[in-house]
C-alpha cells in the first residue's frame, strides 16, 4: 500500500550527498614534545574560549612541564582543584619522581591523582573525544601516553516526577538527561547480577552515547543482537533523542503506528525488561525506548499493576472506550446525522436536528474543522508559555466554543463530539500519534459512505496493525495472533500472582515467572492463637 | 515460492478463519432458502454432509503435504489434465469470491448505500480483501481472531436483546416437514457454505501442524452450525410465518429490537457481522485464488497478480447477476448443483485417482 | 526529483479536492434537508380524477420542539401537517415533494393511521410500500381512524409536543386499563400473511367538544382477510387481550350480591393458557385463565376482608372476566374471524390432526366449542381492611 510513498522517499534518499571525510584524523600518535601535542590540540579543537588548557609544573624536583586540557563547564571544579592540580603541584615533593622515569605516567595514576575513574592513552583521537565527552586530559612533557580523567561536573536537572506520565501510586522519579543517571537509576531497582549493558555510540558528529539494557536469561539474545546491529547501522550526523533513535530502527517507518515504545519511567522499563524486552537509554534524553513494543502498551500504565485486580481491570476498559470513542466519535457522528438518521432515538433526533437546523455547512466540514481548530488549540497549548496558554484556552473555549454556536455558524452537538473526543483522547496513556491521522480518514470516509465507510476504514486498520511487527513480536498480540495465557492482562488484568507467563509474542529466553504464588493469609486468627 | 503465504498458521487460527469464512455470507443470507420450525434439523444434516466432504479435502491435503490443490491436481491427472482440472477449480474459486461480493453488493445497494454508484463500492469492498491479501494469509488469519469472536459477541448479543419479541409458538410444529424436503434443505446447506470449504484446500499447506487439522475443521464446523441455528431460531421466533417473506429475515429480525426505547435500532451490528465476516470470506477467495493462478502459471511473485485479481473479482461481482432476486434464486436453486462437481467430484476423483496410482510415490515428495 | 515533487503534491492536490467534492453527493441526507415524520396517515378519497389516496404526515419541527419561544412565539405548533395525493402509497410520497422543500423521512414515525373506509376497502394495496421500503420501522403501531386519519392528525392534544407521539405513548401504556389493543406493523403483517388467525387494529376517534378537539382510543377493528368488517368495544377487547395474554392490569367493577354497590378490583397478574384439544375427533379449545387480583375500592359498609366473603368476590371476578371473553367470542363468531389464533394454535400443536381439518377452518370456526376456565386469587386488600369512614 505504501510502496508509491516508500519509493519517493527512497528516491530522496538516494540523492543525499554519501558520506563526508571525517574532520578529526585518527591515528595520531601523542610525541613527547609537549608544545606540539598542545598546539595539535588547539588546532582540533578551535581557540573556543571554553576550552581550557592550564599550564603547570610538577612539584618536587625534575621541574617536568605538564598541562591539563578541559572543557569549561563540563568538568567539576573541585576535583580539578583538590584531587589533581594540589597533589601534582604540591604533594608531589614528598613523593618524588624522577624525570626520565619511564613510569612516570604510571606513577601518577598510581599514587598522586585521587579521582575515581581514570584512564591512559596514546592516541590523538581517543584524546580529543574524551575532552568533548567531558573528560581531562593530563599531558606530560617527554610522555608517550597521557591520562584521561573523568570528572563529570555538568549541570543537571535534578530527578523528577515526568509530567506525561504520571500515577497515582507508583514512585515518583523519572529520567533525567544524563545516562549514567539513567542507568543508575534502573540498576537501583533491578539488582541481578543478569541486567547488562552494552555501550554503543551514534552521530558522526554528536557522539551520542547509547545503552542497550537486558536481563540476561529473561531476554532472548538474537532479540538483543537485533537491535544491537539496527543500532549500529545508524549512520547520521547527529541523535539529539530517543525519539530520533526509534526512527532508524523502526520496523515500520511508514506506519503511523509506532512499533517502538518509549517511557521515561524507570519503573516501567524494570517491568518491561522483566517481560523480556530490551531497552535502549540515549545520552541526553530522557526518554527511554524499550522493544519490541505491542499495540497494547499503549493502554498499560503502571497504575493497572499497583492497584487491585478489579478497579484495574475497570479502568483499562475505560481506556479502551476512550480510545474507540476518540477515533470513532466523529465519524459516527457524521455517519449518524448525515446517513442514518433511524439509528438515532428519536427525542435525541429531535434535539440534534434542531440544533443543526439552520448552520451553513454540511456536517463532515463542521466536524473536520472543529477537529482542525481544536488541534491547532492543542499544538498551542504545548507551544505557548504557560502564562500566555491559559489565556488561548480560555479564548478558545469561549471564543470557539460559545460564539460560534449562538452566531449559528456550528451545531453545538459538533462542539459537543470535537470536545468529548478531546477528552477522551488524552486518557490513553501514551497518546497515540496515529489517532489524529485515524479520526480524520474515517471522518472523510463517513463522509462520502456513512457507516460502511467506517466499517471499511476500520477493516484497513485492522488489516495495517495486523500486518506489523515490531522487533519479531507480531504487534496486535496476544489478541491476534492468540495467546490464550497472556490474555491475562488484556480483557481482564488478572492478580499478579495469576500471571504466570511473561507476553508470549516477545518470545523471551525464559517465559515463565517465578515464583508464583497467591497470597496465603494463615485461617486461624493469628493474633488470637497467640492468647 | 508465495510471498503471500508466508508465515505458518496454528490450528486455533484455523479454525477462527474457517468459521469466518464459513459465516461469510450465510450469516445473513440463511442458506437452505427455507426457514421454518425444522430448518435446524436441515442446518445439522447439511453440516454432517459437509463434514464428509471435508474428510474428502483432509485426506487429500495430508496425503500431499504442502502441496496446494494446484500442484496436487497436476501431480495426479498429469501435466494437461491436471491443468484443466486446476483451472476448473480456479473459477470455481475466482467465481465463488465474485459471489460474495455480489451478495455483499446486493446488501449494501438495498439496506444502506442505495444510490451511491455500485462500481464504486465494488471497488472498495474487493479492495479491502486485496490490501488483505496484499499483506498475506497471516494478516487474513489474524484479523480473523479479532473479527470471528466479535460476531459471535454480537449474536448472542443480539438473541438475547430478541428474547421478549420471541414466540416459541412460531417454532411449532416440530418435525412436520416431509423428509425428502429436508433432505432437499440439508442438501443446499451442504453445498453453501459447508462444502465452500474446499477452497481451503488452497490453504491447508500452509498449517503449521497438518495432523491436527480434522479437529480444527469439526470445531469450526460446530461453531459455525451453533451461531446458524441460533440466528434462525431467533428470526423464525421473533418473525413467525413472515420470516420467508424478507430478502434478509435476520437482517429484518434485528430491526424489531425495541428495549425500553433505548436497546434498539441494533440492526447495525447484524449489519457489521456481514460486512465483517463478509470481508474474510471474500479474502480468503481472493487469495486462494490469487495464490492458485500463479502457480498455475508458474510465477515467481504472486503479489503481482493481486491487483488485477481485486479489479476482475470486483468487475465479475459486478455484473455477473442482475438483481437481488437473481441471487438469491441462483443461491438456493442453482448454486447446489453448479457446486457439485467442484465440491464433491473433482476432490473426490482426485483421491481416488491418487489411492489408485499410490500416489504420491516414495522420493517424489518436494 | 522537483518533477516528482511536483507529481506528487498535485496527484494528492486532485485526491483530496476529489474526496471533498464528492462529499455531498449519493446517499448523504443532512438533517435539515429532512422532514422527520412523526405520524402518518393513509385515506381514500374520491377526486376529479378518480380514487385517489390521501397521505397525511404529520412532521416534527425540531427547532420548535427545543425552544419554542426562542423561534417566533408560544402559539407556534412543534408540527406541521403535509398532505399529498397519489394512486399508491408510493407515488404519494414522492408526490410530497410537489409542496414541501424536504424529503419525508420514515425510520421515526410512530403510528400509521388508516382511515375506516380505505381499512373497509382492505389493507392490501396500500400495506406492501410499509413492509418493502427499508425506511419504516417494523415496531409502528397500525391504527384504524373513525372517520379520516386526516383529521386526526391535524389536532394538538394535551401535554405531548407531537400528537403522534401522544398517541404511541397512549397505545404503549394501554396496560393501565388493557381495554385497548396495540397492533404493531409486524404484529399485522404476521396477522395479514397467516392462514387462520385475522387481524385486528385498535381505532382512534376524534371527539369534538365545544371548547376543543381531542382524539381518543375506542375499541378496536376487526378484519377478516384484509378487509374490516366489524368492530369490538372496549369491554370486548379486553376479552380479546384475556385471550391472547395481553391483560397486564386493568380494573374490574362489579356489584356483589345482594349488595348495590359497587367494587373495583385491580388485576395484579394474569396467565392464560391455550389448550387445543380433539374431543371425539373434533377440535375443542380450553381458554384457562389465573388471575391474580387486588382490592382496589369497596362502596359498601360491610367487612369482606373475611374468607367467605373473599370467595365470593373471586367468584364474581371470575365471572366478570367470563362474560368479556364471551362476548369477544360472539363477535368472533358472528364475523367468523378468528383473531384469538385457535387455529394457530391447532397448527402448532395438534399439527396431524390440523391437516385433516385445517383446510376446512372457515367452516369450523363458528362452531368451535370453547370452553373458558377462569381462576382468580386475591392476594391482598390494600391499605385498609374495612370501609373506613363509618368505623
Amino acid at each position: 500500500m505504501l510502496g508509491f510513498i516508500r519509493k519517493i522517499l527512497r528516491f530522496w534518499a538516494q540523492n543525499q550527498d554519501d558520506e563526508q571525510p571525517l574532520s578529526t584524523s585518527s591515528g595520531d600518535e601523542i610525541r613527547p614534545e609537549l608544545e606540539m601535542n598542545l598546539a595539535y590540540l588547539r588546532e582540533q579543537l578551535g581557540r573556543s574560549p571554553d576550552v581550557i588548557i592550564r599550564r603547570f609544573t610538577l612539584g618536587g624536583p625534575g621541574k617536568i612541564g605538564a598541562t591539563l586540557v578541559f572543557i569549561d563547564g563540563l568538568t567539576d571544579k573541585t576535583i580539578i582543584n583538590q584531587d589533581i592540580l594540589r597533589p601534582l603541584m604540591i604533594e608531589k615533593e614528598k613523593n618524588p619522581v624522577k624525570s626520565g622515569d619511564g613510569s612516570i605516567i604510571e606513577k601518577l595514576e598510581e599514587c598522586l591523582v585521587t579521582t575515581g575513574e581514570i584512564q591512559r592513552t596514546s592516541d590523538c583521537a581517543d584524546l580529543i573525544g574524551s575532552i568533548l565527552a567531558g573528560s581531562i586530559a593530563l599531558l606530560l612533557e617527554g610522555q608517550r601516553e597521557a591520562l584521561i580523567i573523568s570528572a563529570p561536573g555538568w549541570e543537571t536537572r535534578a530527578i523528577d516526577e515526568p509530567d506525561t506520565e504520571v500515577v497515582v501510586k507508583g514512585p515518583r522519579d523519572g529520567f533525567v538527561e544524563t545516562l549514567r543517571t539513567n542507568t543508575a537509576l534502573l540498576r537501583r531497582r533491578i539488582s541481578h547480577p543478569g541486567l547488562t549493558f552494552i555501550p554503543l555510540q551514534v552521530g558522526r558528529h554528536t557522539k551520542t552515547k547509547l545503552n542497550i539494557a537486558y536481563i540476561k536469561g529473561i531476554a532472548k539474545d538474537e532479540l538483543v543482537e537485533e537491535v544491537k546491529r539496527r543500532l549500529q547501522r545508524i549512520r547520521t550526523d547527529g541523535v539529539l533523542a530517543a525519539g530520533m533513535i526509534e526512527q532508524y530502527i523502526e520496523d515500520a517507518p511508514y506506519s503511523p503506528f509506532p512499533t517502538v515504545g518509549w517511557t521515561e519511567r524507570p519503573d516501567v522499563v524494570a517491568a518491561r525488561l522483566l517481560e523480556g524486552r530490551v531497552a535502549i537509554f540515549t545520552d541526553g534524553s530522557p526518554v527511554v525506548n524499550t522493544v519490541p513494543m505491542l499495540f497494547i502498551e499503549n493502554f498499560q500504565s503502571p497504575d493497572d499493576y499497583n492497584f487491585r485486580p478489579y478497579f484495574s481491570t475497570t479502568v483499562r476498559w475505560l481506556r479502551y472506550l476512550a480510545f474507540t470513542m476518540s477515533i470513532l466519535s466523529p465519524p459516527l457522528f457524521v455517519a449518524l446525522t448525515t446517513y442514518h438518521q433511524e439509528l438515532l432515538p428519536t427525542p435525541l433526533l429531535i434535539s440534534v436536528a434542531a440544533a443543526v437546523e439552520g448552520t451553513p455547512f454540511p456536517t463532515v466540514v463542521e466536524v473536520i474543522g472543529m477537529g482542525v481548530v481544536f488541534e491547532i488549540l492543542r499544538e498551542a497549548g504545548i507551544r505557548l508559555p504557560r502564562a500566555v496558554g491559559q489565556a488561548v484556552s480560555i479564548v478558545g473555549a469561549l471564543v470557539i466554543g460559545e460564539a460560534t454556536v449562538s452566531a449559528g455558524l456550528i451545531g453545538a452537538p459538533t462542539v459537543i463530539v470535537i470536545a468529548f473526543t478531546a477528552i477522551a483522547s488524552f486518557v490513553v496513556p501514551y497518546q497515540n500519534e496515529a489517532a489524529i491521522m485515524l479520526r480524520l480518514l474515517l471522518t472523510i470516509l463517513s463522509g462520502m459512505f456513512g457507516a460502511f465507510g467506517i466499517i471499511c476504514g476500520l477493516l484497513l486498520v485492522l488489516i495495517h496493525l495486523a500486518s506489523l511487527r515490531s522487533f519479531g513480536a507480531p504487534y496486535l498480540a496476544p489478541v491476534a495472533p492468540l495467546f490464550f495465557s497472556v490474555l491475562k492482562d488484556v480483557l481482564l488484568r488478572f492478580p499478579l500472582w495469576a500471571m504466570a507467563r511473561r507476553p508470549k509474542a516477545i518470545e523471551p529466553a525464559d517465559d515463565r515467572r517465578r515464583p508464583v504464588q497467591p497470597p496465603e493469609p494463615p485461617k486461624v486468627d493469628w493474633k488470637r492463637k497467640k492468647k | 515460492m508465495a510471498e503471500l503465504a508466508q508465515g505458518r498458521i496454528s490450528n486455533i487460527q484455523l479454525v477462527l478463519l474457517l468459521t469466518g469464512f464459513l459465516l461469510g455470507t450465510s450469516i445473513l443470507i440463511l442458506p437452505g432458502g427455507d426457514i421454518h420450525p425444522d430448518t435446524w434439523l436441515a442446518f445439522l444434516l447439511g453440516c454432517g454432509q459437509g463434514l464428509i466432504l471435508a474428510f474428502i479435502y483432509l485426506a487429500l491435503a495430508r496425503r500431499f503435504p504442502g502441496q496446494t490443490f494446484v500442484k496436487i491436481a497436476e501431480a495426479v491427472w498429469g501435466r494437461y489434465i491436471g491443468k484443466i482440472v486446476s483451472l476448473a477449480f480456479l473459477w470455481y474459486v475466482f467465481h465463488a469470491g465474485a459471489l460474495t461480493t455480489t451478495n455483499f453488493l446486493d446488501f449494501i445497494k438495498v439496506s444502506i448505500l442505495p444510490s451511491t454508484p455500485a462500481m464504486l463500492l465494488v471497488l472498495m469492498l474487493v479492495g479491502v480483501c486485496a490490501a488483505a491479501v496484499w499483506s498475506g494469509l497471516e494478516v487474513i488469519t489474524r484479523c480473523s481472531e479479532v473479527l470471528v469472536p466479535l460476531t459471535i459477541l454480537f449474536t448472542l448479543f443480539l438473541a438475547l436483546m430478541l428474547i421478549p419479541d420471541f414466540k416459541a409458538a412460531n417454532l411449532q410444529p416440530v418435525l412436520q416437514t416431509p423428509l425428502p424436503e429436508l433432505l432437499k434443505t440439508s442438501v443446499r446447506v451442504a453445498t453453501f457454505p459447508f462444502g465452500e470449504t474446499v477452497i481451503f484446500l488452497m490453504i491447508l499447506p500452509f498449517l503449521n501442524k497438518q495432523n491436527k487439522s480434522l479437529s480444527s475443521v469439526v470445531i469450526a464446523f460446530a461453531l459455525t452450525v451453533f451461531i446458524l441455528i441460533t440466528g434462525m431460531l431467533r428470526t423464525l421466533g421473533v418473525l413467525g410465518n413472515v420470516a420467508p417473506l424478507y430478502v434478509y429475515p435476520l437482517y429484518q429480525a434485528t430491526r424489531s429490537i425495541d428495549l425500553g426505547h433505548t436497546l434498539t435500532r441494533l440492526e447495525i451490528l447484524t449489519s457489521i457481522n456481514f460486512l465483517t465476516m463478509g470481508f474474510i470470506k471474500a479474502s480468503v477467495q481472493l487469495f486462494a485464488f490469487v495464490v492458485g493462478l500463479s502457480q498455475f502459471l508458474g510465477l515467481k511473485s504472486d503479489r503481482t497478480l493481486v491487483v488485477p485479481a481485486w479489479l476482475l473479482m470486483s468487475l465479475l461481482g459486478l455484473y455477473n447477476l442482475p438483481g437481488v432476486a437473481e441471487t438469491i434464486a441462483f443461491t438456493h436453486t442453482v448454486y447446489p448443483f453448479y457446486a457439485l462437481p467442484f465440491e464433491v467430484f473433482i476432490p473426490l476423483a482426485t483421491l481416488v485417482v491418487a489411492w489408485l496410482r499410490k500416489l504420491p510415490r516414495e522420493g517424489q515428495q518436494p | 526529483m522537483r518533477r516528482l515533487l511536483r507529481t506528487t503534491l498535485a496527484l494528492t492536490l486532485v485526491l483530496t479536492v476529489s474526496v471533498f467534492s464528492s462529499i455531498g453527493c449519493w446517499d448523504k441526507k443532512e438533517l435539515d434537508k429532512l422532514a422527520i415524520v412523526a405520524g402518518f396517515g393513509v385515506d381514500q378519497v374520491q377526486t376529479a380524477e378518480g380514487d385517489r389516496l390521501l397521505l397525511t404526515a404529520q412532521i416534527i419541527k425540531a427547532d420548535q420542539v427545543i425552544s419554542p419561544e426562542q423561534a417566533g412565539g408560544s402559539g407556534k405548533q412543534s408540527f406541521l401537517t403535509d398532505q399529498s395525493y397519489g394512486r399508491t402509497v408510493f407515488e404519494g410520497v414522492r408526490n410530497f415533494t410537489f409542496e414541501s422543500s424536504r424529503r419525508l423521512f420514515f425510520p421515526h414515525n410512530r403510528v400509521l393511521i388508516i382511515g375506516e373506509s380505505l381499512a373497509r376497502s382492505g389493507l392490501h394495496p396500500i400495506i406492501d410500500f410499509f413492509i418493502r421500503d427499508p425506511e419504516p420501522r417494523p415496531k409502528q403501531y397500525v391504527l384504524v381512524a373513525k372517520g379520516k386519519a386526516a383529521d386526526i392528525l391535524s389536532v394538538k392534544t394535551g401535554l405531548e409536543e407531537i400528537p403522534a407521539l401522544a398517541i404511541y405513548e397512549l397505545l404503549q401504556d394501554y396496560g393501565a386499563t388493557s381495554k385497548v389493543y396495540p397492533v404493531t406493523l409486524q404484529d399485522l403483517t404476521k396477522d395479514l400473511a397467516s392462514k387462520t388467525k385475522t387481524a385486528v387494529l385498535p381505532m382512534i376517534e376524534l371527539v369534538s367538544t365545544s371548547k376543543k378537539k381531542t382524539i381518543m382510543l375506542d375499541g378496536t377493528a376487526v378484519f377478516k382477510s384484509d378487509r374490516m368488517v366489524g368492530e369490538l368495544n372496549i369491554n370486548e377487547t379486553r376479552g380479546l387481550l384475556w385471550v391472547l395474554g395481553k391483560v397486564h392490569s386493568g380494573i374490574i367493577v362489579f356489584k356483589l350480591p345482594p349488595y348495590r354497590h359497587d367494587i373495583s378490583m385491580e388485576i395484579l397478574e394474569a396467565n392464560r393458557q391455550i389448550r387445543p384439544e380433539l374431543r371425539n375427533g373434533k377440535p375443542h379449545v380450553t381458554v384457562v385463565i389465573d388471575v391474580e387480583m387486588i382490592i382496589g375500592e369497596i362502596t359498601l359498609t360491610k367487612n369482606l376482608t373475611v374468607p367467605r366473603e373473599n370467595e365470593k368476590l373471586e367468584r364474581m371476578a371470575s365471572q366478570g372476566i367470563k362474560k368479556e371473553i364471551r362476548a369477544a367470542l360472539a363477535k368472533a363468531r358472528q364475523f367468523n374471524t378468528d383473531f384469538f389464533g385457535f387455529g394457530e394454535a391447532f397448527h402448532s400443536r395438534r399439527p396431524k390432526a390440523w391437516k385433516t381439518f385445517g383446510p376446512n377452518w372457515d367452516q369450523i370456526f363458528p362452531q368451535l366449542p370453547v370452553e373458558i376456565k377462569v381462576s382468580t386469587v386475591i392476594r391482598r386488600v390494600g391499605e385498609a381492611t374495612k370501609f373506613p369512614i363509618l368505623q
